[in-house]
């Protein structure tokens, strides 16, 4: 069974740090060359969770042996992490490269991600520690899927599926469609599996085991290494109600063949004209309020380019 | 006439802390009702507006079923963010307690809900 533990344990590895959610902070002093801390174990822990601003792909500071010290790997991580996010940080600032210095911007963003996790890519995640759980080799259930860390990523890219009933003691074997991989898993309720070197595209993702098979609802799309995939960058309006047509304005766009999820639908085989931008209108089946609510509808696009990054619609009921 | 003086001042600024600590008592458990206990992880079969009470009321199945209220402005969505419609699989925290009313016309209606989502992580 998912125990309180094991839920709390698996949203902040994938999704990063409760107790941070919780104080509604997760940097609260600035960061440099020589500290030490929980909180720069847990800037590594952020650093890592993107290929581009790895703290080290091996070894002390590398995704699962992140440190409380601010070495000079730390530092050129923080440097790759600004000039990543130049323009909302580096550029307010006047600078033009990286300093390596967590300072107000840095840790700015930093929050940001910290509460959405949303990163320009999809990672490769390594979650914290989560312990066996005995009961569930006895009750013999086939295996359910919950989700993976990423629904994107290249070949040799490591995921994590959070899920229900993986085997411990015997075999489970994660299917990419057709492919298939076999899996390491962590606990009864999480698993690591390697993308295997498969051709680009999008792959119906289950896992079978000796009880049985999981669920076949799941996705991952196999990216190209050479081409970007899709990018959204702003939406128009960002805020209104249930009826409001939408533009979606990004990169990486189809002329035909995207699919848009949504929090409150998921509509395929969208258009793109010139493959900057999608229309949406929310569904009027969501209203009904006195229009002095807004729920956050995360929004993202799909195309066999891979899964763009997500940005937010605040509707109003 | 000081110590007159003073036994009318004591009781009011007894009162007063007394008035002072028992606020600070009864929101103490708001407070601590709002941390997540209940864990849950299923597919999303329903997704029920609470248009009177700025909810929505997820009923989730297995493997760990259950049918919580996420609060508007108070439970936090983790990606994938997907949480207002069916079919997305969920995991999560919720706490006891919460409330989901809806309009029904003439009035509001309550809709049962275990309780209020703290934190919700999502299939996309």
């Amino acid at each position: 069974m998912l125990s309180h533990r094991n839920v709390a344990v698996l949203l902040s590895g994938l999704f990063f740090i409760i107790p941070s959610i919780a104080s509604a902070e997760c940097f609260s002093r600035n960061l440099s060359l020589g500290m030490t801390g929980s909180d720069v174990e847990k800037l590594q822990q952020m650093l890592n969770t993107n290929p581009k601003s790895l703290v080290s792909s091996t070894g002390i500071g590398s995704s699962g042996k992140e440190s409380p010290y601010f070495g000079n790997k730390t530092r050129l991580a923080v440097v790759r992490f600004q000039e990543l996010y130049q323009q909302e940080i580096l550029e307010p600032a006047g600078l033009s490269s990286g300093s390596g210095f967590v300072g107000m911007l840095t840790r700015k963003k930093l929050e940001s991600l910290c509460f959405t996790t949303v990163f320009p890519n999809t990672p490769s995640v390594a979650p914290a520690p989560v312990p066996p759980l005995p009961a569930q080799i006895a009750t013999g259930k086939a295996p359910t899927v919950l989700f993976p860390s990423a629904y994107s990523g290249v070949p040799g890219t490591t995921i994590v599926v959070s899920g229900d009933s993986f085997a411990l003691q015997s075999s489970n074997t994660v299917y990419f469609g057709p492919y298939s991989a076999t899996g390491t898993p962590r606990s009864a309720s999480e698993i690591f599996v390697k993308i295997p070197d498969i051709p680009p595209g999008r792959y119906p993702l289950w896992i079978e085991n000796k009880h049985g098979s999981s669920n076949k609802d799941a996705f991952f799309i196999v990216r190209d290494p050479a081409i970007p995939e899709p990018k959204l960058t702003s939406l128009l309006p960002a805020r209104g109600s249930a009826g409001t047509p939408v533009t979606i304005i990004g990169t990486g766009f189809l002329s035909s063949g995207n699919e848009l999820r949504t929090g409150v639908e998921v509509i395929p085989g969208i258009s793109s004209s010139n493959n900057t931008s999608l229309e949406w209108t929310p569904p009027k089946s969501f209203s009904g309020g006195d229009g002095t609510h807004t729920i956050p509808v995360w929004i993202y696009v799909v195309n066999e380019r891979g899964v763009s990054n997500p940005l937010v619609f605040t509707m109003q009921f | 006439m000081a110590l007159r003086h003073l036994l009318l001042v004591i009781p009011i600024i007894l009162a007063v802390l007394i008035a002072g600590l028992l606020g600070y008592t009864t929101a103490q458990p708001k407070v601590a009702s709002a941390q997540a206990t209940i864990p849950f992880g299923g597919e999303i079969l329903e997704a029920f507006w609470c248009t009177c009470s700025a909810g929505i009321a997820l009923t989730i199945g297995p493997p760990v079923p259950g049918q919580y209220v996420f609060q508007f402005g108070t439970s936090i969505p983790y990606p994938f963010g997907q949480v207002f419609r069916p079919g997305p699989w969920v995991l999560g925290l919720a706490s006891p307690g919460g409330t989901c009313s809806y309009y029904i016309g003439t009035g509001c209606s309550i809709y049962p809900v275990m309780g209020t989502i703290g934190i919700v992580g999502t299939s996309l």
